[in-house]
C-alpha cells in the first residue's frame, strides 16, 4: 500500500486541479453544442484544421532533425560550454513567442539578415507562406526535442559504444544501429512534445507568418480571430484545438519518461 | 602466416587518469590466454581499455600482430572500431534492442559458418530468438562470448567474464570458456578477482597491483613463489617481508626466521606454504629454530583442508586435515605449537 | 485504520476562506482606481486619444485616465465579457450598436469620420503609383481583420476595385497593418487617412485609388454603469470642444 498524502498535500493539490481544469470546464459549458456540425463545416475552420496539422507535422519533424545533432553534441559536453549550448539551444521555449517571431523576421524577414539574400538570389519569401509557418513552430519545438534527447542520452550507459567498436562498428553504424535504437523512447517523446508545441503556437506564427486564410491561418490563429468576429465558431474551433491536443497527450502517456 | 615466436600483443603502456597513473609493459603470444588479477583499482579495467584504444595513451605505444597501434607522440592512432580486438563485458553488454541472433551477428566481419559454429560450441543454439532481458546470467555471457569471436578478432579481451555467475554456473562457464578460446586460437587477455579462474584458464598470470605489474609468470611459479603480499595471499600463501643476515631472516615485529639458505643480506621476501606449518598442542621435542607459541583466531573448513589462522609473534596461516584438527583437539582460542622446516622456507631477494 | 479522503469541515472552512480572501484582494486591482478614469478606444485613434488625455489630466489634475487602445472588435468582445469601462470610443456604429443592444452603453455620439487609404511600402513608392500596379503585381497586401471596421471597408473596397486579396495577410488592428508596411514586411496597406499622418516613414499614398470613397464614423458612448458619470462626460466634451477638434484634424481626421 502506497502511504498516503499529507492530508494539507491532498487538499492543495485538489485546489490546484482545481484552477487549472476551471478554465477548460468553462469553455466546455460555453460550447454551443447543437451548433457544432454547422460551426465546424466551413471553409475556414477545414483550411485552419489541415494547415494547423500538417505544418505542426512537418514542424515537429524538422525540430527532430535540428534537435537530434544538438542534442547529441551537448551530450558529449560539460561545465560551461554544455551550460551555454544549452541556454542557447533551449531559448526558443523560454522566449515570449511574439518575441521569438520577431526574431525570426529579423533574420529570415523580407529585409532580414538572411532573408534578404535568399530573396534577391532566388526570390525566395517565407513570410506569409506555410512554409514560414513551419519555420516558426519548428522554431519553438526545438527546445523540446533538444531536452528530451539529451537526458535519453546521458541515462544510456557509455560501454555499449565501447561494445559496439569493439565489434568493429565505425561511429556512424554504433550511432545508427546502437545509440538511436536504445533511445527510441526518448526520441518519441520528444517529437510528440514537438508535434504539441507545435500545434498550440500562435504569437509566433502571426509575428512572422503572419495571418492569411488558407495560407498561414492556422487553427489557434483562426481562433483568435474568430474570437471577435463569431464568438461561437471561435469556441467551437477551440473545442477541436482541445480535442487534438488531448490525443497527443494520449499518445504519449508514459513515454515522458525516457528512462523506460 | 602466423609466427609462434612473435608475440600478438605487445607494448607498453602508460595512462593517467587524475591522481592515478599506469605503466605497463605487457606482452601476450599468439593463442595464448593471459590472467589479468590485481586488488581492486589497481588498474585492470583502464588497462583493457588503453588496448582496445578507449583511452588515450599518454607514453608508450601498442602492438598487434606487428602492426602498430598507436604510439605516443604519433599521429596515426588505430581508431577503436579498426583494431581487430574484441571485448567481452562484464555484465554481457548485449544490445537490448536485438534478439540473441541480432546481437550476434552484429559485428563486422561475422559469417554464417563461424556463427554457427560458436552457436554449437557454446551451447546456445536454441536461444537465437530470444531477446537479453529473456536470458539468465550465465546464457548472457555466453551469447556476448559469441558475439565477439563471431567477428574472429585477433585478440580478445575479457572482464570478469564470470562476475555475475553463481559458483556452480561459474565452473561450468569456466570449462567452456575455456574450451571455446583454446579453439578459436586468437590471443586472449581475462580479468579476473577469483585465483580459480585465473590458475584454471590462465597460461600466464599478470599481477597488476596499483598502475605496476608486480609479476608476470606461468599458474605454478605465481602459485609457489608469489612475488608481493597480494599475490601470495591471492594464492594462500604466508608472505612476509624482512632482512637477512647469513641464513636467518629477521622480521619487523622480532621474530627470527631460520632458512635452508646462507649469505643472505638486505631486504627479503619469506613466503611459507601453509601445508608446510606443523601444529602441536605442545612444545616439539628438541626445540627447533623455527617454532613459535600462537593462539588460533579462526579455523576454515573447504573440503577436506582446514586453514588455521594463527596470532602470536606473528600472524602465519596453517592448512591441515580436517582428522588432524579432530586429533588435536584445536578450536577458536585453543593455544597451539606452530613450527616449521628450514627447508620449508622460501626466499626471494627484494630490490632494496 | 479509517481513511477521511475529505478534510474535516472546519480546517476545510479555516482554509477556503483564507483562499477566498486572498484571491479577492489580488483581482480587486482590476476596478478603477478611485481617482482615474478608463477610456476604451479603438486603436486609429491612438495619437488623439493619447494628447487628449495628456489635456484631461492638465485639466482635472485630480483624475488620471487610464487608456485601453485595441482594435473595435476586441473592445467590444471585452466589453461583453465584463471588462469596466467609463468611456468607449470605437470605429464604427455597427461595433457600438452590438454595445448598445445589451444595454452596456448610453446614447453614443458621434465625434469623427475617417476614410479609407491605400498606403505603398517606402521601398516601393516608386514602382507603385496606381492601384492598377497593385491589381498587376504579385504583392504582398496587408489589411485589417475582417471584423473590424478598417477591415470590413477594406474588403468592400477591394471588390468594387476587383482587386484580389486572397493572400493577403489580415492584423488584428490598423496599427499593425500600418507598422509591417511602414517595415517594408510587406508591400501594401490598407489603413486609414488618419494613419498616414502619423506614421513618421515615407510611405506612398495612392490618392487616386478611390479609397476615399469608403469612410467609418466613429461614435462615442459613455458606459451605462460608469461610477464615475461626471468625469465620463467631461472627457467626452473634450471631443467637441476647439482642442479636441484641432487634435482631430491634425492628425487626419475629418469632423462629423
Amino acid at each position: 500500500m502506497t502511504p498516503q498524502l499529507p492530508r494539507l498535500l491532498r487538499l492543495a493539490a485538489f485546489i490546484a486541479v482545481a484552477v487549472v481544469a476551471a478554465p477548460l470546464l468553462s469553455l466546455l459549458w460555453r460550447i454551443p453544442w447543437s451548433e457544432l456540425p454547422r460551426l465546424l463545416s466551413t471553409e475556414v475552420v477545414a483550411d485552419a484544421l489541415v494547415l494547423s496539422l500538417v505544418t505542426s507535422l512537418i514542424a515537429a519533424l524538422l525540430a527532430l532533425l535540428i534537435g537530434i545533432p544538438i542534442a547529441f553534441q551537448l551530450s558529449r559536453m560539460t561545465g560551461i560550454s554544455a551550460s551555454t549550448l544549452r541556454a542557447v539551444a533551449t531559448l526558443p521555449m523560454v522566449l515570449p513567442p511574439v518575441v521569438g517571431g520577431a526574431a525570426l523576421l529579423f533574420a529570415f524577414g523580407r529585409r532580414g539578415l538572411i532573408g534578404e539574400t535568399l530573396d534577391n538570389a532566388a526570390g525566395l519569401v517565407l513570410p506569409y507562406t506555410p512554409a514560414g509557418v513551419v519555420i516558426a513552430n519548428a522554431f519553438v519545438a526545438t527546445p523540446f526535442v533538444v531536452l528530451t534527447i539529451e537526458s535519453g542520452l546521458r541515462a544510456l550507459d557509455p560501454r555499449y559504444e565501447l561494445a559496439a567498436a569493439s565489434l568493429g562498428a565505425s561511429p556512424l553504424r554504433a550511432t545508427l544501429r546502437v545509440v538511436l535504437p536504445m533511445i527510441r523512447s526518448s526520441i518519441v517523446a520528444g517529437a510528440f512534445l514537438a508535434w504539441a508545441r507545435a500545434l498550440g503556437e500562435f504569437g509566433a506564427t502571426i509575428t512572422f507568418a503572419g495571418n492569411v486564410p488558407g495560407r498561414t491561418q492556422t487553427l489557434p490563429l483562426a481562433v483568435f480571430v474568430a474570437m471577435e468576429a463569431d464568438r461561437d465558431a471561435a469556441l467551437a474551433m477551440s473545442l477541436v484545438l482541445v480535442f487534438v491536443s488531448l490525443i497527443v497527450l494520449v499518445c504519449l502517456r508514459d513515454r515522458w519518461w525516457p528512462a523506460k | 602466416m602466423n609466427d609462434q615466436l612473435n608475440p600478438l600483443l605487445e607494448g607498453r603502456i602508460v595512462v593517467e587518469r587524475g591522481a592515478f597513473k599506469l605503466d605497463v609493459d605487457v606482452s601476450v603470444k599468439q593463442a595464448e590466454i593471459v590472467a589479468l588479477v590485481g586488488p581492486n583499482g589497481a588498474g585492470k579495467t583502464t588497462l583493457l581499455e588503453a588496448i582496445l584504444g578507449w583511452l588515450p595513451l599518454a607514453d608508450g605505444s601498442v602492438l598487434l600482430d606487428g602492426r602498430m597501434l598507436e604510439a605516443h607522440g604519433e599521429n596515426k592512432t588505430v581508431p577503436t572500431h579498426e583494431r581487430e580486438i574484441g571485448m567481452v563485458f562484464q555484465d554481457g553488454l548485449l544490445f537490448p534492442h536485438l534478439n540473441v541472433m541480432g546481437n550476434i551477428e552484429f559485428g563486422i566481419g561475422t559469417s554464417l559458418t563461424n556463427v554457427s559454429e560458436l552457436l554449437g560450441l557454446l551451447e546456445i543454439a536454441d536461444l537465437v530468438g530470444r531477446y537479453p532481458k529473456e536470458l539468465s546470467a550465465g546464457q548472457r555471457q555466453r551469447v556476448a562470448l559469441a558475439r565477439t569471436l563471431a567477428t574472429a578478432p585477433k585478440m580478445v579481451l575479457l572482464d570478469e567474464p564470470l562476475g555475475a555467475l553463481d559458483v556452480t554456473g561459474r565452473a561450468i562457464a569456466r570449462k567452456l570458456i575455456g574450451n571455446v578460446l583454446r579453439a578459436n586460437g586468437a590471443g586472449a587477455l581475462v580479468v579476473t578477482h577469483d585465483p580459480a579462474d585465473a590458475f584454471a584458464l590462465a597460461d600466464r598470470i599478470l599481477v597488476l597491483e596499483n598502475g605496476h605489474v608486480t609479476q608476470y609468470a606461468p599458474p605454478d611459479q605465481i602459485r609457489t613463489r608469489p612475488a608481493t603480499k597480494w599475490v601470495a595471499e591471492l594464492v594462500g600463501w604466508n608472505f612476509f617481508e624482512g632482512d637477512g643476515n647469513g641464513s636467518l631472516v629477521n622480521l619487523a615485529n622480532g621474530v627470527e626466521i631460520a632458512t635452508a639458505h646462507s649469505g643472505l643480506d638486505g631486504p627479503v621476501a619469506v613466503t611459507i606454504n601453509p601445508t608446510a606449518v606443523a601444529l602441536y598442542t605442545e612444545e616439539p621435542a628438541g626445540s627447533p629454530r623455527n617454532s613459535w607459541h600462537c593462539h588460533v583466531e579462526s579455523i576454515e573448513f573447504v573440503a577436506d583442508v582446514a586453514r588455521v589462522s594463527l596470532v602470536g609473534p606473528f600472524d602465519i596461516s596453517a592448512d591441515v586435515t580436517r582428522a588432524a584438527v579432530a586429533d588435536l583437539g584445536i578450536d577458536t582460542g585453543s593455544a597451539v605449537w606452530a613450527s616449521l622446516k628450514a627447508t620449508e622456507v622460501g626466499i626471494q631477494l627484494l630490490q632494496g | 485504520m479509517s481513511q477521511q479522503s475529505i478534510p474535516s469541515t472546519r480546517s476545510m472552512r479555516i482554509l477556503l476562506t483564507a483562499v477566498t480572501v486572498l484571491v479577492s484582494v489580488f483581482l480587486n486591482g482590476c476596478g478603477s482606481g478611485s481617482h482615474s478614469i478608463r477610456v476604451f478606444a479603438a486603436s486609429s485613434l491612438t495619437e488623439v486619444v493619447q494628447r487628449l488625455a495628456e489635456e484631461y489630466e492638465t485639466r482635472y489634475p485630480n483624475t488620471d485616465v487610464e487608456l485601453n487602445i485595441a482594435g473595435s472588435g476586441t473592445l467590444v468582445m471585452q466589453l461583453q465579457e465584463g471588462a469596466d469601462a467609463d468611456v468607449v470610443i470605437l470605429a464604427s456604429h455597427s461595433h457600438m450598436n452590438q454595445l448598445r443592444d445589451i444595454g452596456l452603453v448610453l446614447a453614443p455620439k458621434q465625434i469623427a469620420q475617417n476614410s479609407l487609404a491605400v498606403i505603398v511600402s517606402p521601398q516601393l513608392t516608386k514602382d507603385i503609383d496606381s492601384i492598377d500596379d497593385v491589381r498587376r503585381g504579385a504583392l504582398q497586401i496587408a489589411i485589417c481583420v475582417k471584423s473590424s471596421p478598417c477591415g470590413a471597408l477594406a474588403w468592400a473596397y477591394a471588390s468594387s476595385v476587383g482587386l484580389n486579396l486572397s493572400s493577403a495577410t489580415h492584423e488584428s488592428n490598423v496599427k499593425a497593418v500600418l507598422a509591417k508596411v511602414e517595415r517594408d514586411e510587406v508591400d501594401v496597406g490598407i489603413v486609414y487617412m488618419s494613419d498616414i499622418r502619423s506614421s513618421r516613414e515615407q510611405l506612398g499614398h495612392l490618392a487616386n485609388a478611390g479609397a476615399d470613397q469608403y469612410s467609418t464614423s466613429y461614435p462615442l458612448a459613455v458606459t451605462a454603469d460608469s461610477k464615475k458619470r461626471r468625469e465620463a462626460e467631461d472627457f467626452a466634451a473634450l471631443f467637441t470642444e476647439p482642442v479636441g477638434q484641432s487634435i482631430l484634424t491634425h492628425f487626419g481626421f475629418q469632423l462629423p
